[in-house]
């Protein structure tokens, strides 16, 4: 008879008993403690073999339990901003907006002092136009974070045209120009809107616009510094 | 588009010309990841981590890749070129260096 040693196991084999191991220590080390308890689920939730939508249905349950146990903690709307994510599996059944609309307005109501209102903006595109204005105006009225306010206020211009957005793009650069917003600022993001390149100055015969920006390590860097050479500019993302 | 482009810089990497990414990942980690899978060697902007990024705004780019090819002098000669037509508008340009165009 021969003996498998570690090395030889199949890796998913050993990925699966170390990630239940992790589990059950978690699960050990954490009774009634919130952020533990949410560490694990979501945990759980990622070690499954199943697709992204079959995942969120297996665990839709635990998560609206979870939140539901742990009413006002940061790691319920956590559990909350996850279903919020998650109502996009909604959409085709015509409940997305709905259900898009009620999380957050909970949400608000149970933690308006979370600083993780901020994320709802990004889910912008889940709710209905009107649900999308009051939410969002709610947000800009009452949360006490700037980075939640910017976020709120930045989807608000998006949403309108002419010179409401031109309004409230003026807003966010004038009140939040230094708030980080992702890797960047909403000042930067409120300029871009604002002053966008003319078609016709981004044709062919045309003097390339400087760009001035960061790598992905933050350090300074503008395209002129290339003048002098052939540049092929690519705008490209790992998806 | 990366193996070409990967084969593109290496074949002139002694020439006057450089790739410059705009990368438009979710994070800097995402971006990493692939540049180190994919040895992405030139350099890349990193655009805010989205798709709607100050620069993509900026520029009105609403689908990647978009390319610009920028001749020595700054002045766009071609745009959204691909494979072998990318190589053809990069070796043109160069050309047209050599020859003090």
């Amino acid at each position: 008879m021969t003996s498998l040693s570690v090395g030889e196991w199949p890796r998913e084999v050993t990925m699966r008993v170390l990630s239940a191991a992790v589990a059950a220590v978690l699960a050990l080390a954490a009774p009634g403690d919130p952020a533990k308890e949410y560490e694990k689920l979501v945990l759980d939730s990622k070690s499954t073999k199943l697709g992204y939508k079959e995942a969120y249905l297996a665990f839709k349950e635990k998560f609206e339990a979870f939140a539901l146990a742990n009413k006002g903690t940061e790691e319920a709307v956590s559990a909350k901003l996850w279903l919020l994510r998650n109502t996009w599996w909604h959409r085709e059944e015509k409940t997305m907006e709905s259900r898009a609309a009620a999380l957050a307005e909970e949400i608000l109501a149970e933690a308006p002092k979370s600083p993780q209102i901020a994320r709802i903006p990004d889910f912008h595109y889940d709710f209905a136009p009107a649900d999308r204005v009051r939410i969002f105006t709610k947000i800009l009225e009452t949360s006490p974070h700037a980075a939640a306010r910017g976020s709120a206020l930045l989807r608000l211009a998006l949403g309108v045209k002419g010179e409401d957005r031109k309004g409230m793009l003026e807003r966010l650069r004038k009140e939040f120009a230094d708030v980080p917003y992702r890797f960047g600022t909403f000042g930067e993001l409120a300029d871009a809107h604002l002053a966008p390149h003319d078609p016709a100055a981004l044709e062919v015969g045309k003097s390339a616009p400087d760009i001035v920006g960061r790598d992905a390590d933050g350090k300074p860097m503008k395209l002129s510094d290339y003048r002098g050479k052939v540049v092929v500019v690519d705008f490209f993302g790992d998806w | 588009m990366y193996p070409h482009e990967r084969s593109l810089v290496k074949r002139l990497e002694k020439e006057p010309f450089v790739l410059v990414g705009m990368n438009s990942d979710e994070s800097p980690e995402v971006f990493k990841a692939a540049a180190e899978r994919e040895q992405l060697t030139w350099p890349s902007f990193f655009d805010g981590g989205g798709t709607d990024g100050p620069i993509a705004t900026r520029w009105g780019v609403r689908g990647w890749p978009t390319i610009y090819v920028i001749d020595a002098a700054g002045i766009i000669r071609f745009k959204n070129v691909r494979g072998e037509e990318m190589d053809k508008a990069v070796d043109g340009l160069l050309k047209e260096m050599k020859e003090g165009k």
